[in-house]
């Protein structure tokens, strides 16, 4: 993980050229899809911590941040699965003035409370079903990688992938990936 | 096949595509239609095989209020709908075991708001899921977000049609009879079984397996058209076995699948799985299902001991030797070796599937209409496909 992180930062710098400040306070309003297929939304918060500017090879100015980001999201695979998600990221972001993106390396710490389908039962004369769930509790380490738009005006868009583990003591654990893609609303 | 019957295929046979048969369970709510059907028609049918399609028809029929007598090649009802009871401490089924859609079809099936009753059902969606490929056994539970289906909780889908299909039925069926011929030459048509019984009907549905007419188990008189013959040998139906093995201590997964990620989303041809799965039981009970090439591996051993020994050779090696050691008890279910069914179900349809059905669904001279799993477009190679293609056929028979 820590070599991946490594490897993000890497990228993320070989793409800046040039930097001014740049502030990331921004909310985040996206659509969001573990392991791709699930549907769910998530609202964020983007709050700097930490930001300073540095200057690469040919004088090139680059400004690097330190992030916190809540998040909550509720996702869901029909009739399998309902989840609800509360997750913190700290991230490490770059940009350079003259480019109209930016990269943000984050590691996150979530908590999901999933209703789990287990069984039901159908009424034969009405068709109605219903559905018995189980509660169950995971905790989400996860690494992200974002990528987004520099907002012209108030508004910039991203796409962000996660790869991570579901752990709990109430099931056998798994993996947790996806994709994530949104709106930025910033306030500065 | 074009590409829209392939991808419609991919959902229809449930397990493969599971990725995609997700989507389709979440939208997916078939409608049967209604029972009762305005006819004019007043005389007898005769169904050809107590499978769900022919049972589901006579279901119709008596409801309907025509008279009518199913005629089964088998000692038992129920075709590929087959349960054993005193294996394990929950029913299991032999044949179908899976709804391969949303639970309520069960009472489209019955479609009566006056029955009373409910039928349980889990959320098949296995937890812990492992990958075999290379020698190798790996963890892959996250797969078990593209995947999952619903199974019955403490019945079958043989309980289910013994519970609410047969009652009022069950007195029209006739066991042990297998058709041989059927001539539709005269006024009427003549049915005529391997006893030499001859029976005469108004309209016959025939709901065998398409394997039982490739093989021309029946014959008819006049022979089938050309068109129907070639429909009839370019739809592939190849071998399908089920084992279930009880064991002392507990070494699998709750599903093993075989291959890549690609490959274990896309095949459908071998799993082991947790037989027990959300059924409430303290019994070790693994099951494998196989159909086609997988399948013809084990069926072509020629015999029970041969195959299970082989299962459990392979399951040795796969989760080192644990099989063999805590091994206690085990019952086959070879498909492709039962006489009046000889595989598994309908799979491929070398060229386009809904010319090729409604070829095979044209009535010959309004007397002989066919029905049963293959000729279902939504739902081909499942129980509720069967039924559902029961009821589009009793519906054009009555209507016609
Ligand atoms: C291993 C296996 C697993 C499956 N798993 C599932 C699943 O999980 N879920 C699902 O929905 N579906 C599943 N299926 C498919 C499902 O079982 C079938 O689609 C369905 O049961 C077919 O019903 P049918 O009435 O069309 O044919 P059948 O059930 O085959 O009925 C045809 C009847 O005709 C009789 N017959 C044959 N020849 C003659 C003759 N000459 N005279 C008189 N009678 C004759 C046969 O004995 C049989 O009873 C599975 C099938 C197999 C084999």
């Amino acid at each position: 993980m820590r070599r991946l992180l490594i490897l993000m930062m890497g990228l993320t710098m070989s793409w800046s050229i040039q930097a001014q400040e740049f502030d990331y306070s921004s909310w985040s309003f996206s659509y969001y899809a573990p392991y791709a297929i699930q549907a769910g939304l998530k609202v964020g918060k983007t709050i700097p911590i930490n930001t300073w500017t540095t200057t690469t090879g040919k004088e090139q100015e680059t400004d690097n941040s330190l992030l916190i980001q809540p998040q909550i999201a509720y996702f869901a695979n029909p009739q399998v699965q309902q989840n609800y998600l509360a997750n913190i990221e700290l991230g490490y972001a770059r940009t350079r003035e003259d480019r109209k993106f930016y990269n943000i390396a984050s590691i996150g710490l979530g908590f999901i409370y999933a209703q789990q389908f287990v069984d039901g039962s159908v009424a034969i004369g009405s068709g109605e079903v219903s559905h018995n769930k189980e509660n169950i509790n995971y905790f989400v380490p996860t690494i992200n990688y974002e990528w987004g738009k520099k907002p012209k005006n108030k508004l910039g868009y991203y796409f962000k992938g996660f790869w991570g583990h579901r752990i709990t003591g109430q099931r056998d654990n798994s993996g947790f990936l996806g994709l994530e893609t949104g709106l930025k609303l910033y306030m500065n | 096949m074009d590409k829209r019957e392939f991808i419609k295929k991919g959902l229809t046979l449930g397990a493969g595509l599971p990725f995609l048969s997700i989507i389709l369970q979440s939208c997916g709510e078939e409608s049967l239609g209604a029972p009762l059907i305005d006819t004019n028609f007043s005389g007898n049918v005769i169904i050809v095989g107590a499978g769900a399609a022919g049972m589901t028809a006579a279901y119709l029929l008596q409801r309907n209020n025509i008279p009518y007598e199913v005629i089964e090649a088998a000692p038992v009802i129920g075709g590929r709908v087959k349960r054993i009871q005193d294996f394990a401490d929950f029913p299991i089924d032999l044949g179908a075991e899976w709804i391969h859609t949303d639970p309520s079809i069960l009472s489209e099936i019955v479609n009566d708001p006056t029955v009373t009753g409910d039928i349980d059902f889990i959320t098949y969606n296995p937890q812990t899921i492992h990958l075999y490929k290379n020698g190798k056994v790996r963890e892959r539970n996250w797969f078990n977000n593209f995947y999952s289906e619903w199974k019955f909780k403490n019945t079958t889908w043989f309980g289910f049609f013994e519970r609410f299909i047969l009652p009022s039925i069950e007195d029209n069926i006739t066991l042990n009879l297998p058709v041989t011929s059927i001539d539709s030459s005269g006024s009427t048509t003549t049915v005529t079984t391997a006893h030499g019984n001859v029976r005469q009907a108004d309209r016959v549905i025939v709901t065998v397996p398409i394997k039982i007419l490739q093989d021309e188990v029946i014959e008819f008189r006049p022979a089938l058209s050309s068109e129907k013959r070639e429909v009839i040998n370019n739809i592939s139906m190849d071998d399908g076995l089920k084992v279930f093995i009880e064991f002392k201590e507990r070494f699998y997964p709750d599903a093993l699948l075989f291959g890549s990620f690609i490959e274990a989303l896309t095949a459908d041809d071998k799993t082991y799985y947790d037989a027990a799965f959300r059924k409430g039981s303290n019994r070790n009970i693994l099951g494998l299902f196989t159909i086609n090439d997988e399948a013809t591996r084990y069926t072509s051993l020629g015999s029970d001991e041969r195959i299970i020994e082989e299962v459990i050779n392979e399951l040795d090696d796969m989760f080192d030797g644990q099989a063999s050691l805590h091994y206690q008890n085990h019952v086959i279910q070879n498909w492709s070796a039962e006489p009046y069914i000889r595989g598994s179900y309908s799979y491929t349809f070398s060229g386009s599937q809904n010319s090729m059905v409604d070829t095979l669904k044209a009535p010959i001279n309004n007397k002989i209409y066919f029905a049963g799993e293959a000729l279902s477009i939504d739902a081909q190679a499942t129980v509720h496909g069967a039924s559902e293609s029961a009821y589009d056929t009793v519906r054009r028979m009555l209507s016609a």
